[in-house]
């Protein structure tokens, strides 16, 4: 049962984080290996930080839990609510940070999307998303995905819905 | 558990957002049966990849009203975070066949956005093209869809409504019961300071399926009730619970009423604190 179990997350891995080999297509710009992947920019992104397997980043819901954070989500939400002030801008709208998480749980590649409610593209307040962007990249608690003795890579993201300038939720 | 509940469990816990095969490609004919094979390929390579993607944009160009193709590319954008390259998809697949899809698009600005005026919006518009209320589930198979249109009311901060909405839906005799509907109910109870209710209804929750939260909540009763001994044993009891994974769960998101370790022992050190003070 459990070389089963183990069988099936490695597919699951694998299905998440690679590209498809069986298609012999040639790589056409419009196209990532997998929707949402975070290419290294290096005018973007720090030198310092590295995946551990560049070509097995998995998605966080392969794992068990929707966030893996030291005191899981109820514990990243006090990190990001004790440093966060919601009474510099009265904007509204959603404010997505998409990040790797790699397998010792360092943190890099971080993309920010910020969206109205009907998730077209909305500059919100730089005085909201300076300080989420920020935030988020100072939080050291992440944990790496795990699966019995394996550390691994993965992509997670926040999405933070700002109403009126106050954070009404964090997602996932 | 009832047999219900299993295959709800089975669908949440084994992963109920995998792709859902296409439609029978038979019933089409032309291009739109070309599309559809094209989907049926899609779906062969994982969610989201490259050549995914590829079949799926070939399905549509051959069959731009083929509703299931926009729907399912559209699925992992939402589960990465990039709902503004979800949604116009999605759209597409709402024009193409409305019946099949409005509520999944309802369910989406729920479940990843909790922008629940237009989850409302869906389900309702859903419920006129029915013409009654029998709209069917959320695509988890967690709610059935008036169920989470009472979350989203909670959501909205509209609990009595949200009360009144899980009553009618658990009233029908035909009614498709989830796996959290009395620990939503109840806290809706506890929330709109309907104390006696809530404590049936929790209990119930707790009697059918003891989640960790059912407990919590009723300690939160208990506490309310001024009956410190009770609502200690219950987050002791939640904290167990917990400990062996009879809880909320989804690798998605937080659902709602979800509790995490670190409530139940803060709750558990206030309550003590209060006692150790008298």
């Amino acid at each position: 049962m459990k070389q089963i179990s183990a069988i099936i997350f490695l597919l699951l891995i694998f299905s998440c984080g690679q590209q498809d080999k069986t298609e012999e297509k040639p790589k056409e710009t419009k196209y990532l290996d997998h929707v949402g992947d975070l290419e290294y920019d290096s005018k973007l992104d720090s030198k310092d930080f590295k995946p551990c397997h560049e070509d097995l980043i998995s998605q966080y819901y392969a794992f068990r839990e929707h966030i893996q954070y030291e005191g899981e989500k109820r514990g990243l939400v006090k990190q990001i609510e004790a440093k966060y002030d919601g009474s510099l801008s009265q904007d509204d709208g959603y404010v997505t940070i998409r990040f790797i998480v790699n397998c010792e749980g360092q943190t890099g590649r971080f993309r920010v999307k910020t969206m109205d409610n009907a998730y077209n593209h909305k500059d919100i307040d730089s005085k909201i998303t300076d300080q989420l962007i920020s935030i988020v990249k100072g939080l050291d608690g992440w944990k790496p995905g795990s699966y019995e003795q394996g550390r691994y890579d993965y992509y997670q993201y926040l999405t933070f819905k700002i109403e009126s300038g106050q954070i009404n939720s964090i997602i996932p | 558990m009832n047999y219900l509940k299993a295959i709800s469990l089975s669908l949440i816990l084994g992963g109920a957002f995998v792709s859902f095969g296409p439609p029978n490609c038979n019933l089409f004919e032309g291009d739109c049966k070309d599309a559809c094979q094209e989907a049926e390929h899609a779906i062969m390579h994982g969610q989201g990849s490259r050549a995914s993607q590829i079949h799926f944009d070939k399905s549509i160009a051959l069959c731009p009203t083929f509703a299931y193709s926009y729907y399912e590319k559209a699925v992992p954008f939402a589960k990465r975070g990039y709902m503004d390259e979800c949604m116009p998809f999605m759209n597409k697949a709402v024009e193409s066949n409305a019946v099949e899809y409005l509520g999944h698009r309802g369910w989406y600005h729920f479940f990843f956005m909790h922008n629940y005026k237009a989850a409302i919006k869906d389900i309702e518009t859903l419920q006129d093209l029915y013409g009654n209320d029998d709209i069917g589930v959320t695509g988890d198979a967690m709610y059935h869809l008036n169920i989470m249109k009472a979350l989203c009311y909670k959501g909205l901060g509209q609990k009595e409504k949200a009360i009144r909405c899980i009553e009618d839906q658990m009233a029908k005799e035909d009614h498709y019961s989830g796996l959290y509907d009395y620990l939503h109910l109840g806290v809706l109870y506890l929330e709109n300071g309907n104390l006696q209710n809530a404590l049936e209804i929790l209990t119930i929750q707790i009697e059918q399926d003891p989640w960790s939260e059912a407990y919590y909540y009723r300690a939160q009763v208990y506490k309310q009730l001024q009956d410190s001994e009770k609502c200690i044993a219950d987050l002791n009891q939640a904290l167990v619970q917990y400990k062996n994974g009879d809880k909320l769960k989804n690798s998605y998101r937080q659902i709602v009423d979800e509790i995490y370790e670190l409530d139940i022992v803060d709750a558990l050190e206030e309550e003590k604190h209060g006692l150790n003070k008298e």
